[in-house]
């Protein structure tokens, strides 16, 4: 039937138009006012896992973190100061960080901005098991 | 795409799943196969939970089809582990669609946003390249 694919298409289901079906732009700019929030504080948070990577010495999850909070429409400030954090508390700010990304991600409005704020949630969550 | 295309694409997506678990734990022993049979699990729960969002809506769900072609050969456990993150890929793949096609708020959309976030984890435990936006297009 079919062979392999983009990353949605995965076993057969490419025949089934899913293809190029999500129009998906990353960039925050034309979200929808009443997201405006969630994005803001999506933003905030992702600075602050910047910052806390950068402090722990985790620069490949700092990168990873800078490409959220582009996303997000958001630009990197110089942080204030950050007492090096353990990355045992990374940890636990990522997951913590995940639970409002996904609770924010169910209630935005716009379906890109759900859908962006879900995908980081879930990094987020898998970066916490690491 | 509307919710209803979205959670038809879903459901189609959560069916290929389903066979390839099939086949990975066909090629798995121990606790790598008893963990396939549990992703299996949870998958034929997501395929019926689909379908069941899909009946509500009046719609009648659309089978599955009989057999997938497999993206590449699996023949060994590397392979049957490498197909395995495939499927939780393309899964992530089919809940960022769904997530975007559901209203705020709507019991499509709480469960889209935590499958999203459980096949990310479950593709990374199989050993994918963690992504750092999972299930984007």
């Amino acid at each position: 039937m079919l062979t392999h694919l983009s990353r949605r298409s995965i076993l057969g289901l490419a025949a089934l138009g899913l293809a190029g079906c999500k129009a998906g732009s990353s960039a925050a700019s034309g979200r929808a006012e009443p997201d405006a929030a969630a994005l803001v504080a999506a933003r905030s948070s992702e600075a602050v896992l910047v910052a806390a990577c950068m402090a722990t010495g985790l620069a490949g999850e700092a990168v990873v973190h800078r490409q959220h909070l582009a996303a997000l429409g958001g630009t990197e400030t110089v942080p204030t100061t950050l007492n090096t954090p353990a990355r045992s508390a990374v940890r636990a700010l990522l997951r913590d960080n995940a639970d409002k990304l996904r609770s924010a991600a169910t209630g935005a409005v716009d379906g890109s901005t759900a859908a962006l704020l879900a995908s980081i949630a879930a990094a987020h969550e898998v970066a916490a098991r690491e | 795409m509307s919710e209803l295309s979205a959670l038809k694409s879903a459901l189609a997506a959560e069916q290929a799943v389903v066979y390839g678990y099939g086949v990975v734990g066909a090629h798995l022993s121990g606790a790598p196969r008893r963990h396939a049979m549990d992703r299996l699990t949870k998958h034929q729960t997501r395929r019926d939970e689909i379908s069941a969002l899909i009946t509500a809506s009046g719609a009648v769900p659309p089978g599955g089809l009989p057999a997938y072609r497999l993206p590449f050969p699996v023949d060994d456990p590397a392979a049957a582990r490498r197909l395995a993150g495939s499927l939780e890929d393309g899964a992530a793949g089919a809940a960022w669609d769904l997530v975007a096609a559901t209203a705020s708020r709507s019991p499509a959309r709480r469960l889209a946003v935590g499958w999203l976030a459980d096949a990310a984890v479950a593709a990374s435990r199989w050993g994918a390249p963690p992504a750092p936006f999972p299930g984007r297009p």
